[in-house]
């Protein structure tokens, strides 16, 4: 008998060797064991968004910091700001930050790239509306995170199309990508967003008719009633709509024009996004106040945690980032036609300093003291309508002026400035028109750096002063460690 | 039997709980002596004792006695049953009567009747019961009576064989001698004599490789507190790493290595310093009675169970433990159960601590204020923080405070002296077939800071079954309760910093929360300009209701069989179970001063009580094939078998807050959860599997040769790479068995050896070479939970291997009264874990892989002498010396980086950094360098320092990347040395530890004196020695300086220490007068420790937590 035993004993040690130590984490779990499901699948596209709305990407680094102040929108007491103003890439704050937001960026991509190795092969297991759209949002996250490196570590494609520009990365692997050109990283940008397009077109409930946008608290909200968490809140993923938007704003950065516009203003056919009524606007009741024209957000990123961090960033008694009064009056034309603009009175309320001249100080994303809700979730907006219209004006400028400048002006009306502008011809006219548009647009939204970029235009400082443009100001440094420990 | 055993067992425990009569009185019919027993049990309080030949139940009888003496109603009892009796303290022995008339008619002619007497060879006491039989018969002829007598006949020429369990046979030829006495050696004696490795027990001659025992007596001797500091003093290659910012903290747990470092940090860990540095990877394993146990479990033994201790530490000793060897292997053996009738030993021990403040020199009150006004904090210049009116009132409030009297000492306020106790019992007893042991412990050891301590309750109970002469089961269950409170006095540093001139009290008495309040010129721009620091009492902090406790529950049991198929061929089987709950509580009060400062909105929130809780379930089994044969001169030792161990950790932690005060300290009065704080868990599973083969072969007892091979399959590693093969093989020569040594009388030991292997570490976390997703559960995006990939797991992850050679001389002279023990050994550490950078593009910025080798070389020395040897007084002198010199042969590209990251962080202000020494790895140097800027001293003229830069010249000018290598901690050569010295009944012991020739960075001298906050509390040599005048030749830099000194090789000093760490004293009562206390034997003993210390350096010693001496009264009395 008990011969037996101890046979027992020694055979379960020697032959279930392999079983017993494949060993599965319990409170983690194995990349192989995630995709296994299809919720795997959704958590790990899920868990992009979660980096990306983290405050080393769009939920910081990529929306409320050095991008912004490299468009000139504020004015520091703090020398080492100031340093970030000059463009001083070289101070150790920058390097840093640049180097989290390449780390970041990168870690997300291989995120997008985990998906994407095996979603094919587990086409079983997903259901083909959810492979589609899982695929589609991977794809499209990658590309547009591969486009903002682009824009900030590689020359501008109006200034050297053919340099050295980042690692277009597709793979999981220690093996170092090669360096693209920046034609090649807009052309393989826009292969992914263009087949992210093909895939979401068929499977994103955005693009059915009883989705409307609204906001979350509307009764019968389509965006938030939908019983399934995954498929709500579309517009705070990359959906159908701000991919083809992304394509807009990639080709119009790769000069390609008709494409351009071809997108732009298949967004503009769709009709899903009103223009916010200004009175939602102008509302006083804080809790039904729209402070961010969350309507006309084509994708946004869900930054509910950063709520703290905006108001020492923007919006407490003596913020980090405040512009002076009379450069927000500059910046709005206040004395010209910017006297009625709503997001000149809406967006800035006077302070008076401790030392020096008054402060403006941002309330776009303020959010009530809690459990007061606001009227719409915490967002770093990523694509807007307005810049929609911004990208159909100027790739129909050159074929159509007055239909340009018909998207230009509905802009400005849907703002308040009543007085249009017609009759201009000269594109350069434009151009300056367009960005001082944008420059009242995006501020604290980080566009209007890459927009100087990609016209190769001077950096406005104030009415008087710019910076000339030039790779210098243009062109982060890599990160030291990407040179050096490539392997190939 | 073993009823009769629990029986006993049970009898034992009520045996002082009522007063027994001497008088029986039984009236019984048709019943079995088993029986008579038990009534004679009942009323004398008298056990019986016999073994399973001993017939109790099938003759019948009738007995009718009334108030008779014991000895008649066993004589009657006892009468036809043929069974005779004695009684041997309160213990009725039963035995088969002998019948050696029959015997004496067959062999009349040539008998002879000896008589004689049997002693215990180490104490000189008779013992009794002794088996005597003749040699080549296996009859048993008769066995001693209580005096330890004999009598039988016998032939001329017979052999007598005298066996006792727990003692060694031994056979006498019968003469013509009438009477003989006998003495035997107790078997434990022989403990040393042999090596269990924890699969095998070899005998010491024979083995190659190197092997340190150490008996449980002797450990005890040394430090009876502490197992693990104990083990140090025995072999200097066991290094406990100091803890100079934990001291005496009964808490703490050890760091410790064998024979040097093999573990490169992470450069995931934030820029460490080389006390937080992980040594964790470098623990050597430890093996309780064959299954691995955690270093907490050993430092919580009681170290009364210890029967042994073996250090294994060459391949050839370890490589049966395959991967996991690399670091050495512990193998700790726990006392079994002897038999014999139910022996009661108890164990009391009452041990007093003290601090030991004798590092520390602090100013006292006037001092300290003449330091402030020399320093300059009283003169406008130096700050703008406030008018030289504003200083001069501070400066006439604090000498008003000096000259009334005010000088608390607050160095001693956090402190006390105080003492544990230790009571420990242990009942062993049983036959030969059925033994039994119970344990039970209670300890308590509180530490000198005043509220730290730790509790330790454990209980214990074995039993060994043989049911015949070829099966063994075993089974071991112990419960051990370990309560641990941590001090909420706080930081010692705290107290340290204290000016004396601070009051504790306010005038009615009540502590003072805010003493102090200095305004600072932060230098910042704006309103951040200047800022009042305020100065809390730590007292008032203290007077809380704050703690921080954590307490575990451990449940083992380890079972094991054990078949003699053959006489030569065993199979063994152990399996064990360790189940471990660990709960941290730690509340921190809403009064808290960490709170003081928080915004006022959140005054509800105030108050936190974190909980953490750790299941622990380990399992480890292992069978074992045995075979040992002697042909002629051949010997073979053999073992074959396989283990499986597997090992599972729960921890699940969260905090709650917001409390009201601190009478309502239960979690359940917590407001709320932490704000956006989700529950932590983590499940860790690790498990090992391996088979293995090692063989012993010794021809004449002249040449050996050890080999062993194991495989081991690990769940760390990627599917293909589980798998490794670990080897070793030793060769050694008994020179001394050799025909030609026997010209050389005066040597009686001289044995060779050399050996070599592989052995490997798996010491690190369970999931480096998988990718992991983490959900981001405290972080769900407005879709859903997410999960992000952690890092990038490499599946070719492989298995660190150590090569080590091994060479040992063992030398005994005039007849091995001088034993001299020399050891040369040579490590290489290939494939260390260690981070590789790689570019950050793709996706991750480092990942593991096996890239790192560093090597340990050294030697050790042991030396045993026996000065003086006579009937009354032995003298015993043992010392060691051991030198290691550690290596790194080849880093990563990350520690590279690593060392530039450490250059930036050091030289960037905001990290306070730039005076303390941080770690840097280069290859060529070792893992214990010290790295800093050489430094020329204090220039006379001007009191500034002169730095050599790295092309030799000078400067004044500090800069970080002049750091080079200046020193090495690690020292020329450490050991111990001591004496045991045993008169009579006395025996005294002693132990010094030493070590020289290793540099240390004096930071105390940066900190407290040369860098000195002159608004704290420094240390005296701050106000002594620093320059003031051109000219002074100082040490130290201008006294009026506030700018920091960095770190340079000025404050690099010899680290020269000679401690005396251990003095025992014990007496043994003579027998007889342990009689008259009712005891068996009796020991009283004292031990101190960490008595005396002097060093070469002058420097704070613990920082956090003081260290300690103590003293510890023992008695240990067995019935």
């Amino acid at each position: 008998m008990k011969k037996y035993l101890y046979m027992i004993v020694l055979l379960m040690a020697l032959t279930s060797c392999k079983k017993f130590l494949d060993v599965k984490p319990e409170s983690q779990i194995d990349k192989n064991e995630l995709f296994t499901t299809e919720e795997g699948f959704k958590e790990a596209l899920n868990g992009i968004y979660t980096l990306c709305a983290s405050p080393k990407l769009y939920g910081g680094n990529l929306t409320f910091s050095n991008l912004d102040i490299l468009a000139q929108n504020y004015q520091f007491s703090d020398a080492g700001y100031q340093k970030v103003a000059n463009f001083n890439y070289a101070f150790i704050d920058v390097v840093d930050k640049n180097n989290e937001i390449w780390s970041s960026a990168y870690r997300a991509i291989a995120n997008c790239n985990n998906i994407l190795a095996v979603i094919d092969e587990k086409k079983g297991i997903l259901t083909s509306k959810n492979h589609d759209l899982i695929k589609g949002e991977a794809l499209a996250l990658r590309a547009y995170l591969h486009f903002d490196l682009l824009r900030m570590f590689a020359p501008s494609f109006k200034s050297s199309p053919t340099a050295r520009a980042i690692p277009y990365v597709t793979t999981v692997t220690t093996t170092s990508t090669p360096f693209s050109t920046v034609t090649e990283v807009l052309d393989k940008t826009l292969l992914d967003l263009n087949e992210a397009k093909v895939l979401l077109r068929t499977s994103d409930p955005i693009l059915s008719l009883d989705y409307s946008v609204g906001y979350p608290g509307d009764d019968n909200n389509p965006e938030v009633n939908t019983p399934d968490l995954f498929l709500q809140n579309r517009r705070h993923r990359l959906n159908y709509l701000a991919v083809t938007g992304e394509l807009a704003r990639v080709y119009l950065y790769k000069n390609d024009m008709a494409n351009a516009l071809l997108n732009a203003e298949l967004i503009m056919l769709t009709n899903k996004f009103p223009w916010t009524n200004s009175a939602d606007f102008l509302e006083t009741d804080v809790t039904k106040k729209d402070r961010i024209f969350y309507k006309e957000l084509l994708a946004c990123w869900a930054i509910p945690k950063e709520r703290q961090s905006l108001i020492d960033l923007f919006t407490k008694d003596n913020p980090a980032y405040s512009p002076t009064l009379p450069q927000i009056e500059e910046i709005y034309e206040k004395a010209e036609v910017g006297a009625d603009d709503l997001r000149f009175k809406q967006w800035f309320i006077e302070r008076t300093a401790l030392s020096g001249p008054r402060r403006a100080i941002l309330q776009k994303y303020l959010s009530n003291v809690s459990p007061i809700p606001n009227r719409h979730p915490l967002v770093a907006p990523a694509l807007r309508l307005s810049e929609i219209y911004y990208i159909a004006a100027e790739a129909s400028f050159d074929t159509d002026p007055a239909i340009a400048m018909e998207y230009f002006n509905i802009v400005r009306r849907n703002r308040g400035i009543g007085a249009d502008v017609t009759n201009v011809t000269d594109k350069q006219e434009f151009i300056e028109l367009l960005i001082t548009e944008a420059r009242k647009e995006f501020y604290g939204e980080s566009q209007l750096f890459y927009m100087y970029k990609r016209l190769n235009h001077a950096v406005r400082i104030s009415a008087t002063q710019a910076t000339p443009p030039s790779d210098k100001v243009f062109v982060f440094p890599l990160p030291v460690d990407e040179e050096a420990y490539r392997n190939n | 039997m073993k009823l009769t055993a629990i029986l006993l067992l049970f009898g034992a425990m009520h045996l002082s709980a009522a007063v027994y009569s001497q008088n029986v009185t039984i009236s019984r019919r048709n019943t079995t002596l088993e029986t008579i027993f038990k009534d004679i049990k009942k009323q004398t309080g008298y056990l019986f004792f016999y073994n399973g030949k001993v017939n109790t139940t099938s003759q019948l009888l009738n007995v009718e006695l009334k108030n008779v003496p014991l000895n008649e109603a066993l004589a009657v009892c006892l009468a036809n049953n043929n069974l005779t009796y004695n009684i041997v303290n309160n213990t009725i022995v039963i035995r088969n009567k002998v019948n050696t008339a029959q015997n004496t008619a067959l062999s009349a002619d040539k008998s002879i009747t000896i008589t004689g007497k049997i002693l215990d060879n180490d104490k000189g006491e008779p013992i009794p019961g002794v088996n005597i039989t003749i040699k080549g018969s296996k009859n048993l002829r008769t066995q001693s009576n209580a005096k330890g007598e004999f009598q039988l006949e016998a032939e001329e020429g017979d052999v007598l064989v005298f066996t006792y369990i727990g003692f060694k046979p031994k056979e006498i030829s019968v003469n013509s001698a009438k009477y003989l006495t006998v003495r035997l050696d107790a078997q434990v004696n022989s403990m040393t004599d042999v090596v269990i490795t924890g699969y095998q027990s070899i005998k010491k001659d024979n083995y190659t490789g190197s092997a340190v025992i150490i008996k449980g007596e002797e450990l005890k001797r040394l430090n009876p507190q502490n197992i693990l500091k104990s083990i140090q003093s025995f072999d200097p290659s066991f290094r406990m790493i100091d803890n100079n910012l934990l001291g005496s903290d009964p808490n703490a747990l050890p760091k410790i290595n064998v024979r040097g470092a093999t573990a490169l940090p992470s450069i995931n860990d934030d820029i460490l310093d080389r006390n937080n540095l992980s040594s964790a990877y470098n623990l050597p394993v430890f093996i309780m009675d064959g299954f691995e146990v955690p270093l907490q479990k050993v430092s919580d033994l009681d170290i009364n169970r210890i029967e042994s201790i073996t250090l294994l530490k060459d391949a050839a000793a370890t490589a049966v433990y395959g991967s996991r060897a690399a670091n050495g292997v512990l193998v700790i053996t726990t006392k079994a159960p002897i038999p014999g009738k139910l022996q009661l030993s108890y164990n009391y021990e009452l041990n007093f601590t003290a601090p030991d403040l004798s590092d520390y020199h602090v100013l006292n009150g006037a001092q300290k204020l003449e330091y402030e006004k020399l320093a300059g904090l009283y003169v406008t210049g130096n700050s703008t923080a406030a008018t030289q009116e504003e200083l001069d009132k501070q400066y006439y409030a604090k000498l008003k405070n000096v000259a009334s009297g005010v000088n608390t000492y607050w160095l001693a306020q956090p402190l006390r002296n105080t003492y544990g106790q230790k009571h420990s019992l242990y009942a062993q007893g049983g036959d030969s077939t059925f033994r039994y042991g119970l344990d039970l412990r209670y300890q308590t050891s509180p530490g000198v800071m005043k509220g730290s301590t730790r509790d330790r309750y454990s209980a214990g109970m074995s039993f060994n079954y043989n049911p015949n002469r070829r099966l063994l089961f075993k089974n071991e269950i112990t419960i051990t309760q370990v309560n641990a409170v941590n001090s909420n006095y706080g930081d010692f540093e705290t107290y340290v910093y204290m000016n004396p001139y601070y009051p504790k009290t306010d005038a009615s008495g009540n502590l003072i929360r805010e003493i102090a309040n200095w305004k600072i010129d932060t230098h910042a721009q704006g309103a951040d300009q200047y800022k009042n620091v305020p100065v809390y009492n730590p007292l008032y902090e203290a007077s809380l209701g704050n703690f921080s406790k954590n307490n575990y529950l451990e449940f083992i049991d380890a079972f094991s069989a054990d078949w003699k198929i053959l006489p030569d061929l065993r199979l063994r089987g152990l399996v064990s179970l360790n189940k471990t709950k660990a709960v941290t509580d730690r509340f921190v009060s809403p009064l808290s001063n960490t709170f003081i400062e928080g915004p006022l909105d959140e005054i509800q929130n105030r108050g936190s009580y974190d909980y953490g809780s750790d299941d622990l379930l380990n399992i480890d089994g292992n069978v074992t094939l045995q075979y040992n044969k002697q042909l002629g001169s051949h010997i073979f030792n053999v073992v074959a078998g396989a283990n499986v161990t597997s090992k599972k950790s729960d921890i699940k932690t969260f905090q709650a807050i917001g409390f009201t005060n601190d009478r309502f300290t239960n979690i359940g009065f917590a407001r709320s959860y932490k704000e956006d704080a989700a529950p932590i868990s983590g499940i860790a599973l690790d498990r090992l599997v391996g088979s293995f083969f090692t063989g012993n072969y010794s021809f004449q007892n002249k040449y050996l040769l050890d080999a062993s091979f194991r495989v081991d399959g690990s769940s760390k590693f990627g599917s293909d790479r589980r798998f490794a093969p670990f080897w070793s093989a030793g060769i050694g020569w008994n020179v001394h068995n050799e025909a030609f040594m026997k010209s050389l009388p005066a040597i009686s030991r001289f044995k060779l050896t050399a050996t070599s292997g592989q052995t490997g570490s798996v010491e690190f976390p369970a999931n480096l070479a998988k990718s992991i997703y983490t959900y981001q559960t405290a972080n769900w995006y407005s879709t859903g939970i997410g999960a992000t990939v952690d890092g990038y797991g490499n599946e070719d992850l492989q298995w660190q291997k150590t090569i080590s050679y091994d060479y040992a001389l063992d030398l005994g002279l005039f007849d091995n009264r001088l034993m001299i023990n020399p050891r040369y050994y040579s490590k290489l550490t290939k494939g260390i874990l260690t981070d590789i950078n790689i570019a950050p593009s793709t996706g991750f910025t480092t990942y593991k892989a096996n890239l790192g080798d560093i090597t340990n070389k050294g030697f050790e020395v042991f030396l045993m002498a026996t000065a003086y040897k006579s009937k009354d007084l032995n003298i015993n002198i043992t010392a060691n010396v051991a030198h290691n010199k550690n290596k790194i042969v080849k880093i990563s590209n990350s520690l590279k980086a690593y060392n530039n990251r450490v250059d930036t962080t050091q030289a960037n202000e905001k990290n306070n950094l730039k005076s303390t020494p941080l770690p840097r790895y280069m290859e060529g140097q070792s893992m214990n360098t010290i790295y800093a800027v050489k430094s020329l001293g204090i220039d006379p003229e001007n009191g500034k320092e002169i730095y050599v830069k790295r092309d030799g010249s000078l400067t004044y000018e500090y800069d970080i990347a002049d750091t080079q290598p200046v020193g090495n901690t690690t020292p020329k050569a450490e050991g111990s040395f001591g004496s045991s010295i045993n008169y009579k009944q006395f025996l005294l012991s002693f132990s010094f530890f030493y070590r020289f020739g290793g540099d240390i960075y004096n930071q105390t001298l940066v900190d407290r004196v040369e860098n000195a906050d002159p608004r704290f509390n420094v240390d005296s040599r701050a106000l002594e020695e620093k320059w003031v005048n051109p000219g002074d030749v100082t040490f130290y830099k201008n006294i009026m300086s506030t700018d920091k000194s960095f770190a340079s090789s000025r404050f690099i000093q010899k680290d020269n220490l000679i401690e005396l760490r251990s003095v025992y004293l014990s007496y043994d009562l003579k027998k007889n007068a342990a009689k008259r206390f009712g005891c068996q034997s009796l020991r009283t003993a004292i031990t101190a420790n960490d008595i005396f210390r002097t060093s070469s350096i002058e420097v704070e010693r613990g920082i956090t937590y003081p260290f300690a001496r103590s003293l510890t009264f023992s008695l240990l009395a067995t019935f």
